[in-house]
């Protein structure tokens, strides 16, 4: 166990190491000059190359690797080329805002919007994955599946899109854009998350659930005559968790990118827009601050739920030590 | 064996809704594939006034430039298609051989493919075609190849995983005491049981890869006007989705008829044990 | 204007205000035979009426007031420094710039210069030593007097090389080591060569005046009707500044600014009430409002335009008979209907429209696919390839850029339509690509010369294009001070322009606004959307 444990934190080491490398490839080695994006059509050569010292692209390469990542490491991305007095490298004295206190804000933002999906996400898929699988074949059963799969068809641009039409339009009781973190305004992003990941979250949920209905045990417990609810809360809830688990599991990828779609359908000021915006601002250190923070909470994310899996399905936990 | 008892055999792999699936996912592809063809009207004319509603001729009136939309609707599958199966392919000839390597190797090899492909799977599949797409820009290679890194690494451990349940199997040692080459019992041996569960990962995958890069157009970041491409289409008229519906309907529906087929032709193959998923992470 | 109405007195007090600092005709007749005066153009008011379509009737009978807030959408990130030489040319910048800071001149809403800062300038006899006098009374927001040292700061801040000013080439005809301070609200500033337009360039983006030795800009310390009060990188907050040298205005207690990335989030922000107005619009998003109540829309016939521009010095746009083909090949008419809804100024191929030293008696080159087809081959071209590069960056670019690939195939011309990613096009594309599009805001015809037409200009290299018969002109142009003459040679200038030069101006912007019915106090602008970026004059309308 101990073994599996160091093992999947030096996975997740690894990939922190690899995302942070690809990002820093990504935005220096690939075409287009970030001192000339930046500058757009004013860029002169002594403009670009005060932003180029700013940004220490006149060093050699490696060094300006190991500089970006041991600051990175102490959460220092460098200062914005667009935002705060002195962006624009108007001198080495005056520099533009830091990144960390720029995407702060942004950061708080969408944790409360993923969180809040997820907790919802997780409450619905499990409520109505349970009871599907429970009354298999029933009505209630086959609206669920019908809906599941209404949903599973819409990309979240689109289904985003009809919900703002419907509830900010037709029916207008729902803000159409959320400036702003307030209930209110979080209704119809986090509606809009979990109806495109509840499609596929709900079904993976009732396929667990009667793939552990269908064990010996669990036949056993009905044949001994041991109530209904009991059997669930005994039997089929426990031994569902690590297939459920990786459910969500996969949902955290999907999430990523929801997330930085609904948040620029709606205006939201998370990372997402955050991150397009930057992009489209050409404010380079920006970009990759977000590039990293996004992979990071997806692989932490990954991580927490493995350790979850791990520390509560007693076939993994005897897998891992083995 | 007679024709009859092929079409028995091959009807019997799906159930009911499995087929209806089945059809409706090859319908969308058909008209992805034949549409260009057939378009009533040159899909980059101008025919009327940008957001003129529906009139004989145009059936479902004219875009945000005074396009025909039922031509651009015909027009613009074809090339996510194109870039989602070539993409497809790319990754998967890498993923599947990498995967049987892992699998029959053991040892170092398996390891470091094992843990490379994990590390790459770390990255959310938008996020890094993103990077790929911000970085090289947008032209049909690139997206292939941002298409194809998201696909190998995922690729590569589902095969390795099946692959490694049959590598200690009697019929392998055997041909291991013949004195087979690698190759041969990477592709001869082991492949064969590891084909079932790669042909169902390619099911979703594929259809997955349509939907990214539509996602990526919408975003911006995928193929570029004036091209028809059905993600571009909902992103460019989507802001008349009060005035001039029947501009983005197409491309709507037929992405959802996609995926919805796609996912009930998965659940009706009888024999699949995975069920409904439309991610590719 | 029709002066009957409280609301048109509160608009003749700032013409008033404004009037009194600038030269009445008593002093241009005072000084007449001096060069360059400012206004000598003799189009402070008259050209208004060609130049504006008043929101009449729905103005005339609101009575502005004071207090409230109105958000702004803007689609472009809000952060940006809050230097205002060094803050890049983007709209975003521009807004805030124009309402936290003043320029020594502006163009109001018809173009027409006007003063601010200063009240007059004049030049020497050979235009070589220019004397401005300043605005009394105006106070900077922390509470200091404005005086001639804050312009001398300014000024040479702008053009000193260690700022990396965005206007320092605006300025190359100022000797600004020698701009002098002569009493509290007079300057002297001295010209490399005889230059009697000082004014207008002094009233581009660029030429904000900020206060003697600042260095940062946190928070912005500046004249304008608007105090910096807070800002991040998604919402800036502007409140009102009590002590705006515009008597009574602005009305708004505050203004907010917020960053909307997508277009369509934008236009239903306004359509649900959220925002009080956005920019920028495009003729799409503002035909999916056309016919919601809730929606104002106002269009501004500005004269921002969006040129094709050709190199020069490159095959095949080298022959000038191929520059022509490519004119003719171009469907004006198209590419406004669909980039501006129909509602543009049609171009001719020269920029510079409703100024009065444009020629207004060239004939319009109209599409003529087979004249084209005859010139292109006469070149030699038949079989060449040419690549149009555009990207998503300026509005109405992208939808221009694919109109004119698409009709221009007509023509015969074999032309591809390439999309560049919009954080790439201005390194790899613009100035690079030999046939790429250019984006000009209104600048008087002279200062959109000295920025790209000839060999020293900032922007010449992008089409290099600038015969020495221009370049003689131009010399004469910026020499003399007699207007009339003056316009007699940039419509010379023009008209060579419009027979051999690298631009297919096929088209002004139309910029629509869209606001909630609860705003009031919009004009019409032929510079830019968004009342030209002046807040001052919005107020909320009374329930």
């Amino acid at each position: 166990m101990g073994r599996y444990l160091l093992r999947r934190s030096a996975l997740a080491i690894a990939s922190l190491f690899a995302l942070t490398t690809l990002v820093f490839v990504g935005v220096n080695f690939l075409p287009g000059d970030p001192a000339t994006a930046v500058l757009g059509k004013s860029a002169t050569p002594e403009k670009v190359a005060s932003i180029q010292k700013a940004l220490g692209l006149n060093k050699p390469i490696w060094e300006m690797y190991t500089n970006w990542i041991t600051h990175a490491l102490q959460l220092d991305f460098g200062h914005s080329l667009t935002y705060g007095t002195g962006a624009y490298g108007y001198s080495d004295a005056v520099q533009g805002t830091a990144v960390s206190e720029l995407i702060g804000g942004s950061l708080k933002n969408t944790a409360i919007l993923a969180s809040v999906s997820m907790i919802l996400l997780i409450i619905v898929s499990l409520s109505l994955g349970v009871y599907s699988a429970m009354h298999r074949g029933s009505i209630a059963d086959s609206g669920v599946q019908f809906f599941g799969l209404f949903f599973l068809g819409l990309p979240e641009f689109v289904l985003g899109a009809l919900i703002i039409i419907a509830f900010a339009f037709y029916w207008p009781i729902l803000p159409a854009i959320s400036l702003d973190v307030t209930p209110k305004n979080l209704v119809l992003p986090v509606l809009t998350l979990v109806l495109v990941m509840m499609g596929s979250t709900v079904r993976l949920v009732r396929v667990g659930v009667i793939e552990v209905l269908k064990t010996n045990y669990v036949v056993t417990a009905r044949l001994r005559g041991i109530p209904e609810r009991r059997i669930i809360m005994r039997y089929v809830i426990p031994n569902a968790i690590a297939p459920v688990m990786q459910v969500f599991a996969i949902a955290t990828g999907l999430f990523v990118g929801g997330v930085v779609v609904v948040e620029y359908l709606f205006g939201y000021p998370g990372i997402g827009t955050g991150f397009v915006s930057a992009a489209s601002g050409r404010d380079y250190p920006v970009v990759q601050a977000y590039a990293v923070v996004l992979g990071c909470t997806y692989i932490v994310a990954n991580f927490a739920v493995d350790l979850i899996a791990l520390l509560t399905n007693p076939k993994m936990r005897a897998k891992a030590t083995s | 064996m007679s024709s009859t008892r092929k079409k028995q055999r091959f009807r019997s792999y799906f159930s009911v809704t499995g087929w209806i699936g089945l059809s409706m996912t090859l319908s969308v592809l058909l008209i992805a594939l034949i549409g260009p063809l057939v378009t009533p009207q040159n899909p980059d004319d101008l025919l009327g006034l940008p957001f003129g509603v529906s009139q004989p001729g145009a059936l479902f009136g004219f875009d945000s430039y005074g396009r025909d939309s039922f031509s651009r609707f015909l027009a613009g599958g074809r090339y996510s298609l194109v870039v989602a199966i070539i993409g497809y392919l790319v990754g998967a000839s890498l993923g599947l051989t990498l995967g049987l390597l892992a699998a029959y190797s053991r040892g170092w090899v398996d390891a470091a493919l094992a843990w490379t492909s994990e590390v790459l799977i770390g990255f959310p599949a938008l996020v890094l075609m993103l990077l790929l797409v911000a970085g090289l820009g947008t032209s049909f290679w690139v997206l292939v190849v941002a298409l194809a890194s998201v696909n190998v690494p995922r690729i590569l451990r589902i095969v390795r995983a099946s692959g490694r349940e049959v590598r200690d199997a009697a019929y392998v040692e055997v041909a291991e005491a013949r004195g087979e080459p690698r190759r041969y019992i990477m592709f001869k041996e082991i492949f064969p049981s590891v084909l079932p569960a790669f042909l169902v990962d390619a099911g979703v995958r594929i259809p997955a890869s349509i939907l990214l890069v539509a996602s990526l157009s919408f975003l911006g970041l995928g193929i570029q006007p004036p091209a028809s491409d059905w993600g571009l289409i909902i992103s460019e008229n989507r802001v008349a989705l009060t005035v001039q519906p029947l501009a983005v309907m197409g491309p709507i529906v037929a992405l959802a008829l996609l995926m919805i087929g796609v996912n009930l032709a998965l659940d009706g193959f009888k024999g699949n044990k995975s069920s409904y998923r439309r991610d590719i992470s | 204007m029709k002066g009957t109405t409280d609301m048109d007195s509160q608009q003749g007090n700032f013409i008033e205000n404004i009037k009194e600092g600038s030269l009445s005709r008593r002093q241009i007749l005072k000084t007449a035979g001096a060069l360059g005066i400012v206004g000598a153009t003799g189009s402070f008011f008259d050209s208004a009426s060609a130049a504006t379509v008043s929101p009449e009737g729905y103005l005339a009978t609101i009575k502005p007031r004071r207090g409230g807030n109105m958000t702004i959408g803007i689609g472009f990130g809000v952060g940006a420094s809050n230097d205002p030489h060094v803050s890049p040319a983007g709209d975003q910048n521009v807004i805030r710039n124009f309402n936290v800071f003043n320029l020594l001149f502006w163009n109001d809403k018809t173009g027409a210069l006007k003063p601010a800062l200063a009240t007059s300038a004049t030049a020497n006899s050979d235009a070589t030593l220019w004397t401005i006098e300043l605005r009394s009374g105006v106070t900077w927001h922390d509470g200091s007097a404005f005086t001639a040292d804050d312009v001398v700061y300014s000024l040479k801040r702008i053009v000193d090389p260690a700022t990396n000013a965005l206007g320092a080439s605006t300025l190359a005809m100022v000797d600004a080591a020698n701009i002098r301070k002569i009493d509290n609200l007079t300057l002297e500033v001295p010209m490399k060569f005889p230059f009697s337009v000082l004014p207008d360039q002094l009233a581009t983006k660029g030429m904000s005046i900020v206060k003697d030795g600042a260095m940062t800009f946190d928070p912005p310390i500046g004249t304008g009707a608007f105090k910096l009060v807070s800002g991040d990188k998604n919402r800036i907050i502007l409140e009102r500044n009590n002590n705006f040298w515009v008597s009574g205005m602005p009305y708004l207690d505050m203004v907010t600014i917020v960053n909307v990335m997508d277009a369509t989030a934008r236009i239903n922000g306004v359509r649900t009430g959220i925002l009080d107005t956005i920019y920028p619009v495009d003729a799409v998003g503002a035909a999916s409002v056309a016919k919601d109540p809730k929606v104002i829309t106002f269009v501004n016939k500005t004269r921002t335009y969006l040129p094709l521009y050709m190199n020069a010095a490159v095959k095949p746009f080298a022959d000038v008979r191929a520059r022509q083909a490519m004119k003719l090949a171009t469907d004006r008419e198209s590419m406004n209907r669909v980039s501006y809804a129909g509602q543009g100024y049609i171009g001719n191929d020269m920029f510079g429209i409703l100024d009065s030293g444009y020629p207004t008696d060239i004939k319009q080159t109209s599409y003529d696919p087979e004249k084209a087809k005859a010139l292109w081959k006469a070149a030699g071209n038949s079989n060449v390839k040419i690549e149009l590069w555009t990207a998503d960056e300026w509005p109405a670019q992208q939808s221009s850029a694919t109109v004119w690939a698409q009709q221009a195939k007509k023509a015969g011309i074999n032309v591809t339509l390439k999309t560049s990613p919009a954080d790439q096009f201005d390194s790899k594309v613009y100035g690079v690509k030999p046939f790429s599009q250019d984006y000009w805001n209104y600048r008087s015809i002279l200062t959109m010369w000295q920025e790209a037409f000839n060999p020293d200009s900032e922007y010449f290299k992008v089409q290099n294009w600038g015969p020495e018969k221009t370049q003689k002109l131009y010399k004469q142009a910026v020499g003399t001070g007699d207007p009339k003459l003056r316009d007699e040679i940039t419509k010379e200038m023009l008209t060579i322009f419009h027979n051999e030069g690298p631009y297919i101006v096929w088209g002004f912007q139309a910029s629509p606004d869209i606001y909630t019915s609860r705003i009031a106090g919009q004009e019409n602008s032929s510079v830019r959307g968004l009342n030209g970026f002046h807040l001052e004059t919005f107020f909320i309308k009374p329930l």
